[in-house]
């Protein structure tokens, strides 16, 4: 018994070796390849020394990579010796690639090309013993011994080919970082029992082919990849990474390679509509789209349709704690419309999973009675990375039963399908990345030396955010001097558009922030250029 | 001011926006190189409809139209 998420390549090679597995960059691997270059990895790191050191918990590997074959090969490799893959963003400025190096205790770590250019002598001296990149000879004349350069591609494979390490339910498969309100990014530990829950039941609810074309555009460090890659690999289907910088792209690329299932976040349709990049009947060979990670709008869905007028939608919730998504909505007429909100439900809860809505209280509310969505059963993350408090208090027991506790407020309908009525805290979404505005503000109280500092949301179009902006109150730093500080600290999708300087905050009777004013403020300043 | 004087002062603004420098040559890829992201391409689609008047639907959106300045001058005069 066991799992590992590189067994679909591994039956696959075996049976179809010339069948195609992934394409990127005019780059195309077959199965047989494919599993022929993650054994290889796997064969690297099963060998080094670092290895066989225990810690108490598998090695964990840490992925520099995304949106290449070499971030697939990576995952993989690292999973096929009994790993737990960590992807790390390569849109993360220094300081947090140190944070996040700091709180892993990796045995290794895979860069891609992008991810070898982050190498920075800071970084070096973070690195675990072992580093599996494209080109070691670059990095050779680094000083510091104690870090071995080898090269990913090396291909000493045992022939045949040995099976991927089978791990326990409970041990982990990956750790995915979202965003932290303490300013710290957050590691989901997500166990193999989880991963296996979830595309054995995404492979009986999508119903993919060996002959499918699967699009992806997420980047590794965004758990919809997991999706992306799994679910197209169990079926035997081909994967066609876009990069990011090529995405507005996107309908050309789906087009010209004759894409069948198309997976994204709503607000990139919302973004394709602006370009005019959506003409009627544009996308005919698409026949599934499967939206995730944001409010689904109805309006997305009506361009959609007629974009890929042969397309089934499938409308996916869920929080990376639950391991990717948690229920589904497949859009039918009459649509399944969130009252007052104008988006899709989010559906039921995939089989095996439990939803319930929870009172203030923490106990089961009644009826359609709207309260914090809860969710339960086998894909729950086991905890967050060294933060046994956090952990405690979003997975509760309650009554016997574990639960995550969404943040997400809800109620279920008489039909028996859930509606997301937003958030009960300040997280939002990014183009489908977790954003917490404290974080946001933390950074930003460091960095304007004011007290009362504040991130809103803005502008909202079609539903979807479109990006942040700051306030602070009574500093005398420099927006750009803040900006500066900002963008070496977050991500670029956290990045406020831009820093307003106030006289005073506007505050809530409980002394809060009030983001009411703030927004009103940037209304009645609508005229003035972003 | 002539017209690629006008995309090249809204050019510099957006890579300020992005905590570029502003220089860049009239070839450099600013978008597939990663200077500038999606968000950038919808206000450059937007800049381009608003100042010169074009029609993106007429024509096709293709991000290689909008990635230098070059491009864009090609895609204005066409």
């Amino acid at each position: 018994m066991g799992f590992n998420i590189a067994n679909a390549v591994y039956e696959h090679q075996r049976r179809h070796p010339d069948r195609l597995a992934i394409s990127c960059e005019g780059q195309e691997l077959s199965y047989g390849e494919l599993a022929q270059r993650a054994g290889g990895v796997a064969g690297q790191l099963s060998r080094s020394p670092a290895w066989a050191i225990n810690q108490g918990f598998r090695p964990r590997v840490g992925i520099l990579a995304s949106q290449s074959i070499d971030a697939c090969t990576g995952l993989l490799g690292a999973s096929w010796a009994g790993g737990t893959y960590i992807p790390i963003s390569l849109k993360s400025p220094e300081e947090r690639l140190l944070t996040i190096l700091e709180q892993c205790q990796l045995a290794a770590l895979i860069c891609d090309n992008r991810g070898a250019g982050l190498l920075s002598e800071k970084v070096l001296a973070a690195c675990p013993p072992l580093v599996l990149l494209p080109e070691p000879g670059l990095h050779a004349s680094f000083a510091d011994a104690k870090v071995a350069f080898q090269d990913l591609h090396a291909v000493p494979t045992p022939s045949p080919l040995t099976a991927p390490v089978q791990i326990n339910a409970q041990d982990l498969a990956y750790i995915i970082f979202t965003s932290g309100t303490t300013g710290l990014p957050k590691g989901v530990m997500i166990p193999a029992g989880a991963i296996e829950h979830y595309v054995t039941v995404l492979t009986a609810l999508l119903g993919l082919d060996a002959d499918d074309r699967v699009l992806d555009v997420s980047e590794l460090s965004f758990d919809f990849s997991v999706h992306n890659m799994l679910t197209t690999w169990q079926a035997g289907a081909s994967l066609h990474i876009l990069r990011a910088n090529r995405i507005m792209n996107v309908v050309k690329f789906a087009a010209a390679n004759r894409l069948t299932v198309w997976n994204s976040v709503p607000s990139l349709v919302g973004m394709l509509k602006q370009i005019k990049a959506l003409q009627p009947a544009v996308l005919p060979d698409i026949r599934l789209t499967i939206m995730g990670a944001e409010p689904l709008p109805t309006t997305i869905v009506d361009l959609w349709q007629q974009a890929a007028p042969n397309s089934a939608i499938l409308n996916l919730y869920g929080p990376t704690e639950v391991t990717i998504s948690a229920s589904s909505q497949l859009v039918t007429k009459p649509l399944a419309v969130t009252p007052q909100r104008n988006i899709m439900a989010i559906g039921t809860p995939h089989p095996g999973l439990e939803a319930a809505i929870m009172t203030a209280d923490r106990r089961l509310a009644s009826g359609d009675q709207p309260g914090e969505l809860a969710l339960s059963g086998p894909q729950l993350a086991a905890g967050y990375l060294n933060a046994d408090d956090l952990t405690a208090a979003r997975f509760p027991i309650i009554d016997g039963k574990r639960w995550y506790l969404t943040g997400d407020q809800a109620f279920c309908d008489a039909a028996g399908r859930y509606h997301h009525l937003g958030r009960l805290d300040n997280q939002v979404k990014i183009l489908g990345h977790r954003v917490e505005l404290e974080e946001i503000e933390t950074h930003l109280r460091e960095l304007s030396e004011a007290e009362l500092v504040a991130a809103v949301v803005w502008p909202v179009t079609d539903g979807t955010v479109r990006g942040i902006v700051a306030f602070v109150a009574g500093s005398l730093i420099q927006a750009a001097t803040i900006l500066t500080g900002l963008r070496l600290r977050l991500p670029a999708y956290s990045i406020p558009s831009r820093i307003i300087h106030i006289e005073q905050m506007p505050v809530t009777p409980n002394g809060k922030q009030d983001r009411g004013a703030l927004l009103r403020i940037l209304e009645s300043d609508v005229s003035k250029p972003a | 001011m002539d017209n690629k004087k006008k995309v090249q002062t809204f050019l510099r603004q957006l890579l300020a926006d992005y905590g570029q420098g502003p220089e860049f040559g009239d070839d450099d890829l600013l978008v597939t190189s990663g200077l500038l992201d999606s968000q950038a391409v919808l206000r450059i689609v937007v800049f381009l409809e608003e100042e010169f008047g074009l029609d993106l639907a007429e024509q096709g959106f293709d991000q290689n139209d909008v990635d230098s300045l070059t491009s864009m001058m090609r895609l204005i005069s066409r």
